[in-house]
């Protein structure tokens, strides 16, 4: 089961990512949520979390505060903006997020991103512990 | 004065040219008298001179190859008694009887007496013998033939040619009367004299510059040009033979008088012209500068009145200015009235695009809170797409352009509704006394500083606040405050911000101040907006309306 956590200030749309979506039939659970980014800081740090779904915009501190400060967790992250702008996208591919989510969501597509996001934490682990054993690391699927 | 300095101008350029136009006439005029004067009076000397020339001198050549020719033969033959009298006459005669100029043949013996004549006039002259002993006695044996003048005792003029004959025989001579050649060249009215270099005259036109008993011409006069009793003369004096001089002479043809008349005369009309000039300089001048004044003058009553035309009516050059200057007058304000068009135009093109400027930000984020609220909360679902739908069409719909504040509030409500759905920690107020109500507002020009406080304010806190005020002044004024606890600025930067927005400067991001603004102003152009930043608050403070007396 991979571990989700969901960062979102605007309490319906947190509500609306919970439960409007069936985590369980994708390998998946929701573990927390936080209302800001601070929150969603403290979240990753206490959970150690396998993917965190972020809304951009958000009181405190925005999702990209949030992924500055916690470089060294390995998630893997699928961002969710209100409106689709170039230079949000090209901020995210510069820490490693590669899933980007317009709104309103198409759950359809939130799945289909769900699924990367999933592998992309599988490669990220697996790297990680191969590295601490061996200098050249292997990747294995 | 300004206006009169074209006049001058003009009238010294006239004057100008006039003058230097009278002045070549009357030296062009001058000229040709002096000229024609002169070469007519050469010419006619000249013509004179070769008349007289040649006449005399082809008389006397052959007067003298005559000599020449006979005195070895039938000359000395006579005096030698060789042959008689009558030979000599008959070759006499048939000499005489060719020549222009008749002369009389005179033989002289050894001793010097008289021989032979064809004319007994010179047996009775004394004089004559003793002059012709007198030459005979300084010519030589050479064959030299000698020219002398000799004037007999009835003034009469002759001219000697003389030789001697051979073996001293004695001499031969041929005597001609100058009054043959006068009677010739009187038949061209020359006016000449023929004279030795002692002045003693042989032929002459007339018996004037001739003076004293010995009737010598009177050289002193004589000049290329001199005055003679009143007459002015030219003259000229040549040499016809070794021995005889030709004085030709002419009387000027212009009398004096004449001169005197035509120089008054060509001054005269200089002097005419000079008061032409002056009077036609000042005419055209004062006409064409008229015409350029009233031009000007009407052109000064052109400013500040786009409806006025230039009546000037003539129909020469100032006319088709004045056609042409109204004729672009027409097109300026044409063009004047398109471009205030054209302003109208951009105005209102400009205010839709302003009012266009909904952020699409919220309409996205609203949709997710519908699409979410749908799972668990249909009702609020309902609501909110209710609200949302009533702003979009009120800020869609065109008819609402003139609207009050309440109502514009209103609309503005829904969208604080929805955000406070959304945001769960936010709240607004909204006060507004009743005369701030009926206050017409550009539709919903307060929707983009609500944006920046709802963008900015929750960057630092989730119980954002936000407060709509609105009240009238005692001077009549309104002051409309939208105030937030967001904390956003700092104070410098905020001080920063409301520079710019007081010099209407692009506000980089801040184009929700700028906006709204604008949209105030295109109904407000008075209106005044004032960004401020305390230690809780943001206040964006707006003022409406001129001050009136309380």
């Amino acid at each position: 089961m991979y571990r989700v956590l969901i960062v979102e200030d605007e309490q319906i749309i947190r509500k609306g990512l919970i439960y409007g979506f069936n985590y369980e039939a994708a390998d998946c659970v929701v573990v927390g949520e936080a209302s800001n980014g601070q929150e969603g800081i403290d979240k990753i740090k206490e959970l150690n979390p396998d993917i965190v779904i972020t809304d951009i915009n958000m009181p405190i501190k925005d999702a990209f505060d949030l992924l500055e400060e916690t470089l060294d967790y390995m998630y893997a992250a699928i961002i969710i903006s209100g409106y689709s702008e170039f230079s949000n996208a090209q901020k995210a591919i510069k820490y490693g997020v590669s899933e980007f989510i317009v709104k309103p969501i198409d759950m359809e597509q939130f799945s289909e991103a769900l699924e990367r996001a999933k592998q992309q934490c599988q490669m990220k682990q697996t790297y990680t512990y191969d590295d601490s054993s061996n200098l050249y690391g292997s990747y294995s699927w | 004065m300004k206006e009169n300095h074209f006049q001058q101008r003009l009238r010294k350029e006239i004057l100008m040219y006039s003058g230097a136009l009278i002045a070549i006439i009357s030296f062009v005029l001058v000229a040709i008298f002096i000229v024609f004067n002169r070469v007519s009076i050469d010419m006619q000397l000249d013509t004179t001179e070769a008349t007289t020339r040649s006449l005399v001198t082809s008389s006397l050549q052959q007067y003298e190859s005559q000599l020449m020719e006979n005195r070895e033969s039938i000359y000395s033959a006579y005096l030698e008694q060789k042959i008689n009298e009558s030979s000599i006459y008959g070759n006499y005669y048939s000499f005489n009887s060719q020549q222009t100029l008749k002369g009389d043949l005179i033989l002289l013996d050894s001793s010097l007496d008289i021989a032979f004549a064809t004319n007994n006039k010179f047996d009775e002259d004394g004089v004559f013998k003793n002059y012709i002993q007198i030459l005979a006695d300084n010519l030589s044996d050479e064959t030299e033939i000698l020219q002398r003048l000799y004037m007999d005792r009835n003034r009469n003029h002759n001219l000697i040619l003389m030789t001697p004959l051979d073996d001293n025989k004695g001499f031969a001579a041929y005597v001609i009367d100058g009054k043959e050649v006068r009677s010739q060249l009187n038949k061209i009215q020359a006016q000449f004299i023929i004279s030795d270099r002692y002045d003693n005259v042989f032929s002459s036109s007339s018996s004037q510059f001739i003076k004293g008993s010995l009737e010598k011409v009177d050289r002193q006069l004589f000049d290329k040009k001199f005055t003679y009793k009143d007459a002015v003369y030219y003259a000229k004096r040549s040499q016809l033979t070794p021995d005889l001089y030709l004085t030709v002479y002419q009387q000027r043809l212009i009398n004096p008088s004449y001169v005197t008349i035509s120089t008054l005369v060509v001054l005269l009309l200089a002097v005419l012209l000079v008061v032409f000039a002056f009077v036609f300089s000042k005419r055209i001048s004062y006409k064409n500068a008229r015409s350029v004044e009233l031009l000007s003058q009407e052109m000064k009553a052109l400013k500040g009145d786009a409806t006025k035309r230039l009546s000037i009516q003539t129909d020469d050059e100032f006319g088709i200015i004045t056609d042409k200057i109204n004729q672009m007058l027409e097109e300026l304000s044409d063009s004047n009235r398109q471009n205030i068009n054209l302003l109208k135009e951009s105005m209102v093109a400009e205010r839709k695009k302003l009012e266009a400027q909904f952020h699409p930000h919220f309409l996205y984020n609203t949709l997710e809170v519908i699409r979410a609220a749908i799972l668990f909360d249909t009702a609020l679902a309902n609501q909110l797409i209710l609200r949302l739908t009533t702003i979009l069409r009120y800020s869609i719909e065109e008819k609402n352009t003139e609207i009050t504040m309440e109502s514009d509030i209103d609309y503005l409500k829904e969208y604080l509704e929805i955000s406070k759905a959304r945001f769960q920690y936010f709240n607004y107020v909204i006060k507004l006394d009743e005369a701030c109500k009926q206050l017409p507002v550009p539709k919903l020009f307060l929707l983009p500083l609500i944006e920046n406080s709802l963008k900015y304010g929750f960057k630092h806190r989730q119980d954002l606040s936000i407060s709509i005020e609105g009240e009238q002044r005692l001077d009549g004024t309104y002051v409309l405050r939208v105030i937030d606890n967001g904390q956003a600025l700092e104070l410098h930067k905020a001080s920063q911000i409301n520079h710019q927005l007081q010099r209407n400067q692009m506000l980089g991001n801040h184009h929700g101040l700028m906006n709204s603004k604008r949209r105030l102003q295109l109904m407000y152009p008075e209106s005044r907006f004032e960004l401020k930043v305390d230690e809780y608050f943001t206040i964006i403070e707006i003022e409406i309306g001129e001050k009136t007396d309380v």
